[in-house]
């Protein structure tokens, strides 16, 4: 009996949000679903990216609704953090459950 | 390594990272010598409250002028406020039974002097939790050592011979204190100062991506 697992698994990869599916934006998300939110210089001295690199996928996160920019102040310190959106939260917790399903069904 | 893991890894190196400065355990030091200042003292026992409610301010002031412009500035979600209570308790109530215990195979459980005198055992297994805390949010090998000296002190301090003969006045719990205090600011004193060589203050301190 023929086994379509990982024709299945192929096809959830399709389903894959290509937005996140792109390593420094996940690592981006990754870091904001764990933090309340976090400025520039933290993202780019965890994330290991370039100013350049962290800013525009910074912005293609921000145009998509994934992130947010709040500012706010710290001891009188006019801090920019990032935040994850709700969308931004959900559109992660999807693509970690198609992409572990599809892993999952592809490697049966 | 599973996803889960991997955000749990995540949030440990922000607390690192957040807490590599030192200045919690400098934080921590100040405290200990108001407690060294005001134990067994009701005349000086404002000086907790001036103490609980300074330091917090004083902490943040002391990381937005040198942490936050070096490593970044990250907020970290609040702990479960339930849970984070019942492992308070839970710990409050550990240290007096371990107390009590240890009080009764000296056979001196009911005596009032000797608790006084295991006070620096009560103290030191109370605040060690404190660092125990901190140390498995971050995993900093140092809070986890602060951690152990803070329980073990005080436990030394608290056996009979060992600490000050003066009794009745909490002196061996002030002396369990200003040890404390010390370490604590030399540890976190040490690692402020290797904090800041390591870090040079960024261009991008509250820059944004634009």
């Amino acid at each position: 009996m023929p086994n379509d697992a990982p024709l299945d698994g192929l096809q959830r990869l399709s389903e894959l949000d290509r937005l996140l599916h792109e390593p420094a934006r996940l690592q981006i998300i990754a870091h904001l679903v764990v933090l309340e939110g976090a400025d520039f210089l933290f993202l780019l001295r965890q994330t290991g990216l370039t100013k350049g690199n962290l800013s525009s996928h910074v912005r293609k996160l921000e145009e998509a609704g994934y992130v947010e920019v709040e500012k706010k102040f710290v001891d009188r310190h006019p801090v920019t953090t990032y935040k994850l959106t709700d969308r931004g939260r959900e559109a992660f917790t999807t693509y970690r459950e198609t992409i572990l399903e599809a892993l999952d069904a592809l490697g049966n | 390594m599973t996803k889960r893991n991997g955000l749990e890894r995540i949030r440990r190196n922000a607390h690192r990272e957040l807490h590599r400065d030192g200045l919690t355990e400098v934080t921590a030091g100040i405290f200990l010598f108001i407690v060294a200042l005001a134990a067994g003292r009701p005349a000086f026992y404002w000086t907790y409250l001036v103490g609980l409610v300074m330091l917090g301010p004083g902490l943040t002031r002391l990381r937005s002028r040198y942490t936050y412009p070096r490593i970044g500035f990250a907020e970290v979600p609040p702990e479960d406020r339930k849970r984070l209570g019942r492992g308070m308790a839970a710990w409050v109530v550990g240290a007096f039974l371990a107390v009590a215990v240890a009080l009764a195979l000296f056979g001196v459980v009911t005596d009032h002097l000797a608790w006084r005198r295991a006070a620096p055992a009560l103290a030191g297994i109370l605040f060690g939790g404190g660092f125990l805390y901190l140390a498995q949010r971050s995993g900093l090998k140092r809070v986890y050592a602060l951690a152990a000296a803070s329980a073990l002190s005080g436990c030394l301090l608290a056996w009979p011979g060992i600490g000050p003969r003066v009794e009745g006045a909490y002196a061996n719990l002030r002396v369990w204190a200003i040890v404390m205090a010390l370490l604590c600011l030399a540890v976190g004193g040490l690692a402020f100062r290797r904090f800041v060589r390591e870090n040079p203050i960024s261009e991008e301190w509250s820059s944004d991506a634009e």
